[in-house]
């Protein structure tokens, strides 16, 4: 069986294969009894999609065009789920070349206008930044869903330390992400989570360095109407696996 | 926060949207997860138990790269062959909206049945 990792990509399997092996030993302890030909074809099977889908993660940066797109997508994905609510059906889907008028018309439109019931904070200010944004809370979404929809734009650090630049949304209930896109001086940048605690989430942006200007647009779906927070926030050093307690790290100027 | 091991997978970080056929499995594996760490093979037979079918190895893999890229489950340090993971916070968050929108569903079906 052993043979059959070899179609899974390296990176997969030197972080996968040794547990992958252990279960197949325990699928099949005996050699009377090896994985079934259909267990065989699923192997195969996973071992392809790893190949197209799964890939090595580059380190937190600037990540190219694929990322470029697929930061679009993310967008488009948004515009099409606001189309939908207003009648059209998986216009994205239908029409390909539409997925830009979306992205536009989606987020820009879709966030500015009909949905925003309230704009909560406008804009945002800093005493080590300066940066222009907006909250905008109780948004329906798609299948009646109400959800908080958080952009920033152009922001600048013009301090000399080199903080994480977070976006948090805080609920009573649950949360979740529905679409989102990051950029560092207009170019795609991979958005970490953070797990703040219960009820807590956000996108980590990176550290932003002095004069960089970053943006991003993010919209989350939270059950009922419990969000009750959401803004950007300049965290100090984050490793990368920490995790929770990062609050006490909020930088200060 | 990244716990994959530096595998990526496009859409990480959207819940389960944009995972395909790997959706219902990672579904399955959260709901198994929420009882408590488990390493792969426990993992399956769990699923084996409260829903009657059980995941093939690629599929059961594909599922946990995808959910542990997307930081909804993460590796339980261990010396062993077997890795246990655990569900995330982020994770129970996304199983609980899952399971809304699931029992939603099955509630207008069981309505639509009774009508019949």
């Amino acid at each position: 069986m052993k043979w059959l990792l070899r179609l899974y990509p390296k990176t997969w399997r030197r972080r996968y294969e040794a547990e992958f092996l252990a279960l197949l030993e325990e699928e099949s302890p005996k050699e009377e009894s090896p994985i079934s030909l259909s267990e065989r074809l699923d192997v195969v099977r996973g071992g392809l999609d790893a190949r197209i889908h799964l890939r090595k993660a580059p380190d937190a940066g600037d990540r190219g065009p694929r990322h470029w797109i697929r930061g679009r997508a993310a967008i488009a994905g948004t515009g099409s789920m606001f189309s939908n609510a207003f009648g059209g059906e998986g216009v994205i889907m239908r029409r390909k070349p539409l997925a830009l008028v979306f992205l536009v018309l989606g987020v820009g439109v879709g966030l500015l206008v009909p949905y925003a019931r309230q704009v909560v904070a406008a804009p945002f200010s800093s005493a080590e930044s300066r940066y222009t944004g907006n909250v905008y809370r109780d948004m329906i979404g798609p299948g009646a869903a109400r959800g908080i929809g958080l952009e920033t734009t152009d922001v600048v650090n013009t301090g000399r330390d080199m903080p994480h630049f977070v976006a948090v949304v805080t609920a009573h209930g649950t949360i979740a992400p529905i679409a989102f896109e990051g950029q560092r001086d207009h170019r795609a940048v991979v958005l970490h989570w953070l797990h703040l605690g219960h009820g807590s989430v956000a996108y980590d942006l990176g550290p932003l360095a002095h004069g960089q200007m970053a943006t991003f647009r993010m919209w989350y779906a939270a059950s009922g109407h419990d969000v009750t927070d959401a803004q950007p926030a300049f965290y100090g050093q984050i490793p990368h696996l920490g995790g929770f307690d990062q609050k006490a790290a909020i930088w200060q100027p | 926060m990244r716990t994959s091991g530096d595998i990526e997978e496009p859409g990480a970080g959207a819940g389960l949207v944009g995972m395909g056929r790997f959706s219902e499995p990672a579904v399955l594996i959260l709901v198994s997860l929420a009882s408590g760490q488990k390493h792969g093979y426990l993992i399956n037979q769990d699923i084996e138990q409260f829903s009657g079918s059980r995941l093939g190895p690629g599929t059961l893999y594909g599922a946990i790269a995808r959910l542990e890229a997307r930081d909804l489950i993460e590796a339980v340090p261990s010396t062993g062959r077997k890795q246990p993971y655990r569900i995330t916070s982020h994770g129970l968050a996304v199983l609980d909206l899952e399971l809304g929108a699931l029992g939603r569903t099955v509630a207008v079906g069981v309505e639509r049945l009774g009508a019949v």
